[in-house]
């Protein structure tokens, strides 16, 4: 059985019955994770929100949505804990050059969003909640992020080699992201950033230490949460990314002996998609339907698919897989995108919801249009 | 070893935190939880060693790290870790109404009924008489007249008074107790523990009407009926819904159980419905009416009551005010002398109306002094309703459970001990018959 399926009834994570290889699971876990757009149904979860929000039906008002951020803390600190999983569990040969076609995948789709966006925004005096450069620097950020696909051995190499690459993209976004956020913080970002990295690194110890000693099912159940809710106070403490301390401990928990990346990604399955869920369904409540939001997000969607069929071209021409099945691999934005704008909208701290609900609506729209466009995903999942 | 070097781990992570971000931080929510829950955890687990309960461990961690000592959990964290509240109340009267199998008890109901309400209403009138005479010297705030003292007087009293199913249930559980004086005790704390409920809703009531908080004379009754039938009726309804998630659908119990108790706590105070009561009715639907088959709905509970448990503990512990502690130890400490004393001699009084045999129900009593959750949450509901004098009773409260919750189980397991019924019972008795030994749930697992 693979591990991202549904588990056996009665059977421990630990059974050392299971003869699935160690990382052939991480895949199947992002992408039934909500990462994936063909997996996870995103769009209703922010329309779902859209509906319940202060915008609409006020069932979940802007106090609600306040007192939810220690739960949207922890659902970034997960996402991160499957971004260190996955890059952790990494270790097929040619990971150095995937790793470097994903980042430059991913700056050229920042980089076009970013200038094009300041450009727009400096000229047409949207009122922004920070400073425009920064502002289009965390639209970039956003924009960057693809959703991970579902890949089976069975798939062809060529699909595999580009789900590799829209994996790794999301780890230099982690970074950037973490320095966007501490930027809006007005934290200093190196010290910040390395604050958290080593606060992470001692919970992510712990975590290890702790999750193989548990004794039974419930007390592991404890130490799982209380580490993640640890990483996820870790990043909201300090003003920094969750995501960092979370993708920090999961290389920690693939990396180290023993099985505590097979207990974690099997005790965090249980929380992934209600937290995910709340992260898309807090977005959505959190959008403020202004005028200046159709001028931030109708570009944002066009620069992003732009700047994602550029970068499709560059990755294609580095690592050889065709450009056409990048695209269509790279397009669909998944919850990463969604999920780092919640994070600066927390340390942002203000009513202006403008970037969140921009990226939100932005992430939305290409969901849809990822859906029009011709591909390989179904074949591959 | 490891598990120590783990513990050291999450100290330092805070420490660390807080030497360099602590005046600039930005929310502590999460981070108070996460620490909370890993080091409470394991600091039950180093109570448990040496032979306490490991709750005592929980409150024990949290009084150590709260703001009078170490304050690794501000003031500020401690009140945001109460978030748990409502949660945990409901939690542990839901399991209280599961853990009442009704059934297993009718054989013995009428000599159960007759030791478990002369003990318990005989020690509550007694006690209510003498807090209400006492008050003045008391530090507990003025209530208002002297009907408002009375109904201050009872409601402190039915806090005094209680008992702890919880506890009971994991000493049970832990020293693997079989027999008639086992099966007293934990019928008598469980009945016990709805009758102090449902005094408790009335005390709560009354002193609503005699301290003005807006019931008018005319409405009392219908107040009254509608605050414990309206409660009653409300659980059961949600409970029903539960029973029919659990044999209809049955997939993540935890979460449905954790979502069920989330609804309990929020509606029942916007409908002043008693949270206890309605999550007691509702875990009395699931368990007597409509139990689910196997043992899922167990697993649940030891998965979501756990941690949702070790932070309402830590969060007593870290709430407790050790400036007021030092003024009201005293107090706590006569309470707690006048409760032994009161118990013993109303259960030995009891046990002769109910002609049990002196042997081993004579030792009834021993099995009465633990307190815990139920109490620590009453408590939490009066200071909430009633700031002037329920957050110094809080603070008794407090103080009176940590007493009883280091020194129940010992004499508990004493009296198990001299009845020569510990170790006489095999795991799948605790589960068929005693339900979950929450909130120790793994605990004893790898010894059977």
């Amino acid at each position: 059985m693979p591990r991202g399926d549904a588990p056996e009834i009665g059977r421990d994570v630990l059974d050392p019955r299971d003869p699935a290889p160690r990382w052939s699971w991480l895949p199947a876990r992002r992408a039934a994770l909500g990462l994936s757009a063909s997996a996870a149904p995103s769009l209703m979860f922010i329309l779902v929100g859209l509906g319940l929000g202060p915008a609409a039906l006020g069932v979940l008002p802007a106090e609600a949505l306040t007192r939810l951020d220690p739960v949207v803390s922890v659902a970034l600190a997960t996402l991160g804990v499957f971004i260190g999983l996955g890059l952790g569990a990494m270790r097929a040969p040619g990971t150095a050059a995937v790793l470097l076609a994903a980042s430059v995948e991913m700056a050229l789709t920042m980089v076009v969003v970013t200038g094009a966006m300041y450009v727009l925004l400096s000229r047409w005096a949207v009122p922004l909640p920070v400073d425009a450069a920064l502002f289009s620097a965390i639209l970039g950020v956003c924009s960057s992020a693809s959703a991970a696909m579902r890949v089976t051995e069975r798939a062809a190499p060529d699909v595999r080699s580009a789900a590799r690459i829209a994996d790794m993209d999301d780890v230099p976004l982690v970074v950037l992201a973490t320095f966007a956020v501490t930027a809006v913080a007005a934290r200093p970002i190196g010290e910040a950033t390395l604050l958290t990295v080593a606060a992470a690194i001692a919970a992510g110890t712990a975590g290890w230490l702790l999750f193989e000693r548990a004794r039974g099912a419930p007390e592991r159940s404890v130490f799982v949460t209380g580490a993640v809710l640890l990483l996820g106070g870790i990043g909201a403490y300090l003003g920094s990314s969750p995501l960092l301390s979370g993708c920090v401990a999961g290389l920690i928990w693939v990396r180290t002996p023993g099985a505590a990346d097979r207990i974690i990604g099997a005790d965090l399955r249980r929380l992934q998609h209600p937290l995910v869920a709340l992260l898309l369904i807090v977005a959505g409540a959190s959008i403020q339907w202004t005028l200046a939001l159709l001028w931030i997000s109708a570009p944002l969607v066009l620069l992003r698919l732009t700047g994602k069929l550029l970068a499709s071209a560059a990755a294609a021409w580095m690592t050889g897989v065709p450009a056409g099945l990048l695209a269509t691999i790279l397009v669909p934005p998944g919850v990463i995108g969604v999920a780092v704008a919640l994070n600066v909208q927390q340390v942002l701290d203000s009513p202006n919801t403008l970037l969140l609900s921009g990226v939100t609506v932005a992430a939305g729209v290409s969901e849809l249009l990822s859906a029009l466009l011709p591909g390989e995903r179904e074949d591959s999942c | 070893m490891g598990r120590a070097a783990g513990l050291g781990l999450i100290f330092a992570t805070v420490v660390l935190l807080q030497r360099f971000a602590g005046r600039e931080a930005l929310s502590t929510v999460a981070l108070a939880l996460g620490f909370a829950l890993v080091a409470a955890a394991l600091m039950g687990e180093l109570a448990e060693r040496l032979r306490l309960p490991r709750l005592s461990g929980y409150l024990v961690f949290g009084l150590l790290c709260g703001p009078y000592m170490l304050n690794l959990i501000t003031a500020s964290m401690a009140r945001e870790l109460q978030i748990v509240n409502g949660l945990a109340i409901a939690l542990i009267a839901f399991v209280a109404g599961l853990e009442l199998n009704i059934a297993h008890l009718r054989p013995q109901l009428r000599s159960m009924l007759i030791v478990g309400l002369l003990t318990t209403l005989g020690v509550l009138t007694v006690l209510t008489l003498a807090i209400w005479a006492a008050w003045p010297w008391l530090p507990f705030g003025d209530p208002g007249g002297s009907i408002a003292r009375l109904a201050a007087s009872l409601v402190t009293a039915t806090l005094v008074v209680s008992f702890s199913p919880t506890v009971t249930i994991a000493v049970i559980a832990e020293s693997r107790a079989r027999g008639p004086l086992t099966e007293l005790v934990l019928a008598i704390v469980v009945l016990a523990d709805l009758i102090l409920i449902l005094v408790f809703a009335l005390a709560m009531q009354l002193a609503r009407w005699t301290m003005g908080a807006g019931v008018s004379d005319v409405n009392i009754l219908v107040q009254l009926s509608w605050e414990i039938a309206g409660s009653l009726a409300f659980g059961a309804i949600a409970g029903a819904l539960f029973a029919i998630y659990l044999n209809a659908i049955g997939r993540e119990l935890t979460l449905a159980l954790l979502g069920l108790c989330i609804v309990l706590a929020m509606v029942s105070p916007a409908l002043r419905f008693e949270l206890i009561l309605a999550s007691l009715s509702a875990g009395l639907v699931v368990g007597n009416i409509a139990p689910p088959a196997g043992d899922q709905l167990r697993r649940a509970v030891e998965r979501g009551a756990l941690p949702v448990l070790i932070v309402f503990f830590a969060a007593a512990g870290a709430s407790l005010q050790l400036d007021a502690l030092a003024l009201v130890g005293t107090v706590a400490l006569g309470l707690a002398v006048v409760r032994l004393g009161l118990v013993r001699a109303f259960a030995a009084y009891a046990v002769r109306l109910a002609r049990l045999p002196e042997f081993p129900a004579g030792m009834v009593w021993m099995g009465l002094v633990s307190q815990a959750g139920v109490t620590l949450g009453l408590a939490a509901i009066v200071a909430e309703e009633f700031p002037a004098w329920g957050s110094m009773v809080q603070t008794v409260i407090v103080a009176l459970t940590g007493l009883h919750v280091l020194g129940g189980p010992i004499v508990f397991r004493a009296a198990l001990a001299r009845a020569g019924e510990l170790d006489k019972l095999d795991v799948e008795t605790v589960s068929a018959a005693a339900s979950p030994p929450f909130p120790y749930p793994q605990a004893r697992a790898p010894e059977h």
